[in-house]
């Protein structure tokens, strides 16, 4: 059974179709891709599974369970957690807390103890400080920990991103055109943080649009071309896939 | 019988008046997309301009009407121009726009107190002597020009708003900014005018309810604040809307007050307004009211 | 922080020992006023301190705050005087009360967007008003207003403004406290999450609802209870007290000590106490006063005094940053 399945999702805006009849399989330990031209419907895919839209058509499966339907949060406390496209940090805080934030969904005190602040509270909050220390030395940006997310670059935010992703402790992950924006430096490191997280046990799936980054990294790849699934495979195989070429030539990249 | 048509015709003020509000309201929601708090201080001080004018002047009524919008105009030209804009130009937290808002009508509500009294004040009779039946009941003359005027500038408003160049620019400047300032409209004058536009409305509204009830410094926080649940209740920022919902509030409240108590008139108007709030925000008109998550 | 503590431990304890001896102080050199305006302080500070919670850190609008005050107020003053239950526990009750309806009241407000949430609470705000002056059977007094009493504790009178003083001192500690628990724990980062970015915050894993009616909870048990104190502080109260200009004048003392701080808030409530008095003379001036200071405070001091001193601080002296690991 894979880790997460989504079966001919179908999403309408009005009389427009974004997603139409489109499906992919996630394995739990595998990194996918999911790639296609601008405005292909590849957010709005992930905006479905993230719980901000539910689709008009079609189920998805997280473990075998239906979670179409269900709210944001409700799904990032399932364990599916997610970046941006457009970066979507907590802008007045710092690198630490919104690392913090991610945890929520993990934190075992509850309201009433966070209000009488107990020792019990108290002893997580601290743990949960050195945790977040941790995850930011893992995508690598911890000696930013203290400085205003705004203030980042736009690399670094997109790391903190990541880092505030994984730290709801997440079986998946969704990531959003992460390596935009990013130089070829930081691409390279991107690649090696890649293998980390999956190292880590989580799951990625992943929507990008460069080329060298999937084809090199993903274990299997998804082509959505207005809308419509047209291609899947080993990244090697879609490569040669005349149908991607054709979209690729004739899309923006 | 007696009493409803008494009832229906003071309701029919009311209602003009906070249909009137209510249009003003709704002309700063489209233009600039925020609540104008500062407006019922301006009503109160349309109300007693058109005093000054008119009973301390000695002013023909219309002239004193007249002169109280242009000046109400460059008073709401400058509000926008002064403060408004650069607010915004500071870009400043919607919270401090609206904190602004209050204060400046704190401001306007004190100045008024101070330059003409906490006395009400009584405006002259317009038309002497004339004494008008309806339905066998006796209406000042004032009531019927008041209801009159408030039907013109809604309709003469929504002619000017639908048929005319600069309307239509007002309406796209609200809508898309960038895209109306690509197609040449001042988006910086035409929000400038909007307001100017809006503050005449409820100027309006002040001096042609002034003469039928007192003017005082309250005047308008205490209708101002209940027109509010007519904007609500019409569909905030729809202008039909406003004037559906103003004239049905001035109708609840005083079929309110005639048949069950005066004590609940205002209490009446708050829960419309929070109820429409809750269970409908896009009013009547079904006017998109932008929701949080 | 804790480093931070040491450093400041002797004006921390010149402070301590100055907030103890001030009603003594006060009435060795005759200034008993001054402990009533102590008090007031208090549950200035405490009403303040709530609605930080849910604007400074949560970023929702509460312009209906008197209607939460006045829920405090006079729920405990009614309790009191038809139930017979003593004062505190009629102080803790109404307050409860106040943080009940607030959540009652957040739960739709929760969907509207800012204006609207304004115009709803405004409207809350209205609708107690108008309920405290045509109160059903005249349980309020109407607009006659209804006396109050000073509580008593274990047999301890409180009669004297000086011993209402530190019950006041010790509430306002307790409510700090809850206030510090709050904001350090996933209760402060939920709420700061919302007010950043709402989108994201879901994303996160936070019932963006269900913690937007906490925050208007605790605002409304925090302004609850400061109502009560002041119920009991004056002895007498009327819905004259209990308006929309109330709800400004917290707002007022908020934004002009700085949001997000417990010095804020003080100094927030600290000067505009000290404003009104100066200006309770000039009666017809009063409402002028308030609306030039808020633009000049919209204008002047957008972090508010306090946030104003931080930046200030920050800017000239960059060595303190490493102490200032804690989480805001």
């Amino acid at each position: 059974m894979a880790l997460l399945e989504a079966n001919n999702i179908t999403i309408r805006f009005g009389g427009i179709t974004a997603v139409n009849n489109a499906s992919l399989k996630v394995e739990k330990g595998s990194i996918t891709s999911l790639i296609g031209p601008n405005g292909a419907g590849k957010t709005t895919m992930f905006n479905c599974i993230s719980g901000v839209y539910t689709p008009n058509e079609g189920e998805i499966l997280f473990n075998g369970k239906r979670i179409d339907g269900k709210r944001c949060f409700q799904i990032c406390a399932g364990g599916i957690s997610r970046t941006y496209q457009i970066i979507n940090l907590f802008w007045k805080m710092t690198a630490l807390e919104n690392v913090m934030v991610g945890f929520h969904p993990r934190i075992k005190s509850s309201i009433l103890h966070s209000l009488l602040g107990t020792r019990k509270q108290v002893q997580e909050e601290i743990e949960l400080r050195q945790r977040a220390m941790e995850y930011l030395k893992f995508v690598g940006i911890e000696d930013t920990w203290n400085m205003i997310s705004k203030n980042l670059s736009y690399g670094q935010q997109r790391l903190l991103e990541i880092a505030r992703g994984l730290a709801s402790e997440p079986e998946i992950i969704l990531l959003d055109e992460p390596v935009a924006g990013m130089n070829t430096a930081e691409k390279a490191e991107f690649n090696k943080l890649l293998r980390r997280i999956v190292d880590k046990g989580v799951t990625v799936l992943m929507i990008e649009h460069d080329m060298n980054v999937i084809m090199g990294v993903s274990d299997y790849v998804y082509v959505l071309e207005n809308g419509v699934m047209i291609a899947n495979g080993k990244p090697e195989d879609v490569q040669k896939d005349p149908a991607v070429i054709k979209a690729y030539l004739g899309g923006d990249e | 019988m007696l009493k409803f048509v008494t009832l229906f015709i003071s309701a029919t003020i009311l209602g003009c008046t906070y249909g009137l509000i209510s249009l003003s309201y709704s002309l700063i929601y489209k233009s600039s997309g925020m609540m104008a708090f500062v407006n019922p201080d301006l009503m109160t001080w349309g109300a007693f301009l058109g005093f000054t004018f008119y009973t301390l002047m000695g002013l023909p009524y219309p002239i004193a009407v007249l002169l109280t919008c242009v000046v109400m105009f460059c008073m709401g030209f400058a509000i926008q121009k002064g403060v408004v804009r650069n607010l915004i130009k500071r870009n400043v937290t919607p919270m401090y726009i609206t904190l602004t808002m209050f204060a400046m009508g704190y401001i306007l509500q004190n100045l008024s107190q101070l330059i003409f009294g906490s006395v009400p004040r009584k405006f002259d009779s317009i038309i002497p002597g004339l004494k008008i039946q309806l339905a066998g009941i006796q209406v000042q003359p004032e009531a019927i020009i008041c209801v009159g005027v408030s039907l013109l500038i809604m309709a003469l408003l929504q002619f000017f708003m639908n048929k005319t160049k600069l309307g239509t620019a007002m309406r796209a400047a609200s809508m898309d900014p960038m895209a109306a300032e690509s197609v040449g409209v001042d988006v910086s004058l035409i929000s400038g005018l909007s307001w100017g536009l809006s503050t005449t409305v409820i100027a309006a509204a002040g001096i042609l309810c002034g003469p039928i009830y007192s003017v005082s410094m309250v005047l308008g926080a205490n209708l101002g604040a209940k027109a509010f649940a007519g904007a609500v209740l019409g569909g905030y920022g729809n202008m039909i809307g406003a004037i559906i919902g103003g004239l049905a509030m001035g109708f609840i409240e005083t079929f309110v007050s005639g048949y069950i108590s005066s004590d609940y008139k205002s209490l009446i108007a708050y829960i419309v307004l929070i109820l429409f709030l809750f269970v409908k925000p896009t009013g009547i008109m079904n006017e998109r009211a932008i929701q949080d998550v | 922080m804790l480093q931070r503590k040491k450093n400041y431990l002797l004006p921390a304890a010149g402070a301590t020992v100055l907030v103890l001896a001030f009603p003594f102080l006060a009435n060795a050199f005759g200034y008993t006023y001054a402990i009533t305006l102590a008090c007031y302080v208090q549950l200035y500070f405490i009403a303040v301190s709530g609605y930080d919670v849910l604007f400074g850190y949560c970023g929702q609008i509460n312009m209906g705050l008197a209607g939460f005050y006045a829920i405090g107020a006079y729920g405990s003053a009614i309790l009191n005087e038809y139930c017979n239950i003593p004062i505190i526990l009629s102080m803790i009750i109404a307050s409860v009360a106040s943080c009940v309806v607030g959540a009652i009241l957040a739960y739709p407000c929760g969907k509207l967007q800012f204006h609207f949430l304004t115009l709803a609470t405004i409207a809350f705000g209205n609708i107690i008003n108008q309920i405290l002056s045509h109160s059903p059977g005249g349980i309020t007094g109407n607009f006659n207003g209804m006396y109050t009493q000073r509580p008593s504790l274990f047999g301890f009178d409180m009669t004297s403004t000086t011993s209402y003083y530190f019950f006041g001192l010790v509430c306002v500690i307790i409510f700090a406290v809850i206030k510090y628990h709050v904001v350090h724990s996933k209760l402060g980062r939920a709420f700061s999450a919302i007010r950043d970015n709402v989108k994201a915050a879901d994303g996160m894993g936070i019932n963006v609802r269900l913690y937007k009616v906490i925050a208007f909870a605790i605002c409304a048990l925090f302004t609850g209870f400061a109502g009560s104190m002041y119920a009991h502080l004056v002895g007498f109260i009327s819905p004259d007290t209990f308006t929309q200009k109330q709800s400004v004048l917290f707002l007022t003392m908020l934004i002009f000590g700085g949001t997000t701080s417990f010095g804020g808030s003080l100094i927030g409530v600290v000067a505009l106490m000290l404003v009104t008095e100066s200006i309770r003379t000039l009666t017809g001036y009063q409402t002028l006063i308030y609306g030039v200071i808020i633009i000049l405070v919209v204008i002047l001091l957008p972090k508010g005094v306090f946030g104003e001193l931080i930046g200030l601080k920050n800017r000239f002296a960059k060595k303190n940053r490493k102490h200032s690991g804690e989480v805001v």
